[in-house]
């Protein structure tokens, strides 16, 4: 594998007593889409911050492209930022706000003027050189902002939330555009965000931070189907959650547990879990059935999603269940129902 | 009764009105009036404001008052921005002491800084003149400078300056690029008012100006100390007619740039989270 574009080394960060980022370590492989999620106040933007040179670390090193960047100044770094409030420059026109680094850079006229049309062309700006940011609407502000990033053709792009302030339909928009532009660009984008569905749709890698640390890092998949920490499954969506103890370990990562007074399910989880084990047991909501067989429950209350249907459940054993199912389920309130799914769907967390 | 109410309140204003305004009026009118002795209206002429052109010590007086009013305004425009730009990165204390500083400036009554200054000039045996105008000038045109330049800073998002660095402009590209373009209205403003205070002021003028050349508004309290020639009203007009044009150009030019800077910071609708 080559150089990782970013590597965070023990990256430590006060502020006052709180700690905003605690000895975090984290790779970031090139060239791809890369996602820092958690709630608000877990760090991911201080982080970021820190990358781009906007905040200085009280401990650790950062590199990029292999180079120590820590001590290095934010206009010395091969790194650009895309901000969350856009941060346009008011006074100056579309050309000129995207042009504002190539003159830094002392670049002559004609490269900067043919680079900045090619930016312009990628983010479908064309025809607006010379509007002032206020005369643009939300969604062209930011995409002036991200061409005035990528225009420097930096290592790595930094994005701190930059769709928070769009409406839905326009996000979902942006999101494909973004996706698109980091394939044809080719440059490793560092997205942040407190919205798991947008990091899934858009990343090939995600990491998860929670109160300054990291929880876990992988693929969408991994982390929603495999997720390291009871904060991860809750954070990456709706799951239904209860205590088991492991009886047995069944080798390869399967095992054997009891959970309240059901004894003798099946599920995967990490390898190396003891008997004995405090654990939880986590199924998403898309995998429980309705059927015969399985754990009684009766349907508390039913809610029609358009092209799904969610029931909330309360079993005996289980307690509260949420179940996404297929339109056609006939139930309603107050029903009896067994309630199962299959064994590869039920995931250990330590 | 309604009416007579507001009958009797509007012939007050106007009384008000008419008593702030007549003098000038009165200036305005004698500085044509041909009658020497400004007893009576003896038909217009204009003949006052050559007079007064030619008049050696309002000639030099302009000069000296343009000159110390550029140059004190320049140094206090200078001092507003760099203690502007202190000040937003100092802590709590250094910011109230600072701002305490600009405050007592503006408070304490113009004579005591004259007067203090001209002693401590004695003292250090520092000659008066233009020097020492110019400093008098500075104390207070400075504190009004930063009052005028701090209110700006309001309007400067910090991510602006962040996104500079951030492109690759260094501290001082990053002022002249960014942040010197977003204070500038406050800049205009605050050179169009202490160029005026300055262009204007007799205390401190007069305690600091020595021997050498005065400022026009000492010169003319010294003309006006013997008699009160018509030139006096032609001078006068001149000046007021100076004075206005410069602060409606100013205005004119600070709202429009004010309100094209204010259009741009103004959040598109949607932006509240």
């Amino acid at each position: 594998m080559t150089v990782a574009a970013v590597r965070l080394t023990r990256l430590h960060k006060r502020f006052g007593d709180l700690v905003a980022v605690r000895e975090l370590d984290l790779e970031i492989p090139s060239g791809g889409f890369f996602s820092l999620i958690g709630p608000s106040g877990c760090g991911k933007t201080t982080t970021l911050r820190m990358v781009a040179g906007l905040e200085q670390p009280d401990g650790g090193t950062i590199e990029v492209g292999g180079d120590d960047i820590t001590r290095r100044p934010a206009y010395r770094r091969p790194v650009n930022t895309v901000f969350q409030s856009y941060a346009l420059f008011p006074h100056l026109d579309v050309t000129d706000n995207v042009a504002f680094g190539l003159v830094e850079e002392r670049r002559p006229q004609n490269e900067i003027r043919t680079r900045v049309a090619e930016m312009l062309e990628l983010v479908q700006l064309t025809g607006r050189e010379r509007s002032k940011p206020s005369q643009l609407s939300g969604g062209q502000q930011q995409r002036v902002a991200l061409a005035r990033a990528l225009v420097k053709h930096p290592q790595v792009l930094l994005l701190d939330e930059p769709l928070g302030a769009l409406d839905l339909k326009l996000r979902k928009e942006l999101q494909q555009q973004l996706k698109e532009v980091q394939r044809r660009v080719g440059i490793t984008f560092v997205y942040v965000t407190h919205d798991q569905e947008e990091a899934f749709s858009m990343s090939d890698r995600v990491a998860v931070m929670h109160e300054g640390v990291l929880e876990q890092v992988g693929t969408p998949q991994e982390i929603y189907e495999r997720p390291a920490t009871t904060f991860v499954a809750d954070f990456v969506g709706a799951s239904n959650r209860t205590e088991a103890t492991i009886e047995a370990s069944l080798g390869a990562g399967r095992y054997r547990l009891r959970a309240g007074v059901a004894s003798g399910l099946e599920a995967r989880g990490p390898e190396g879990l003891a008997e004995g084990a405090a654990v939880s047991l986590i199924v998403r909501p898309e995998q429980l059935r309705l059927g015969s067989e399985g754990f009684a429950a009766e349907v508390i209350d039913v809610s029609y999603l358009g092209p799904a249907r969610h029931l909330v459940l309360e079993s005996e054993q289980l307690g509260r269940l949420q179940a996404t199912v297929g339109g056609e389920v006939p139930a309603s309130p107050g029903d009896r129902v067994a309630v199962s799914w299959p064994a590869d769907a039920a995931w250990i967390v330590p | 009764m309604i009416i007579r109410r507001h009958l009797f309140t509007g012939l007050i204003s106007l009384a008000v009105i008419a008593f702030l305004w007549a003098p000038l009026v009165i200036v305005a009118i004698n500085s044509i009036n041909s009658d020497t002795l400004l007893a009576s209206w003896k038909g217009a002429t204009t003949h006052w404001y050559g007079d007064a052109f030619h008049e050696q010590s309002v000639r030099s007086g302009l000069r000296q008052t343009m000159e110390v009013a550029f140059v004190s305004t320049t140094i206090s425009l200078m001092l507003a921005v760099t203690g502007t730009l202190w000040w937003r990165r100092a802590s709590p204390r250094g910011r109230r002491l600072f701002d305490a500083l600009t405050y007592l400036r503006i408070m304490l009554p113009e004579v005591v800084f004259a007067v203090a200054l001209f002693l401590l000039f004695s003292k250090l045996s520092f000659q008066l003149g233009t020097a020492a105008v110019v400093i008098g000038h500075v104390v207070w045109s400075s504190a009004y400078a930063t009052l005028i330049v701090q209110a700006r800073t309001a309007t400067l998002d910090p991510a602006l300056e962040s996104a500079a660095a951030d492109l690759g402009a260094n501290p001082w590209r990053v002022f002249r690029r960014v942040t010197l373009p977003g204070l500038m209205p406050g800049i205009l403003a605050a050179g169009l008012l202490t160029f005026t205070f300055s262009f204007d002021d007799v205390v401190t003028s007069y305690f600091l100006t020595g021997a050498g050349t005065a400022p026009l508004p000492v010169v003319i309290l010294s003309m006006i100390r013997f008699r009160i020639t018509p030139e006096i009203n032609a001078v006068g007009m001149m000046v007021m007619v100076f004075t206005v044009a410069m602060f409606a150009i100013g205005f004119l030019a600070v709202t429009r740039l004010g309100s094209g800077a204010r259009r741009a910071l103004t959040l598109p609708e949607g932006r509240g989270r």
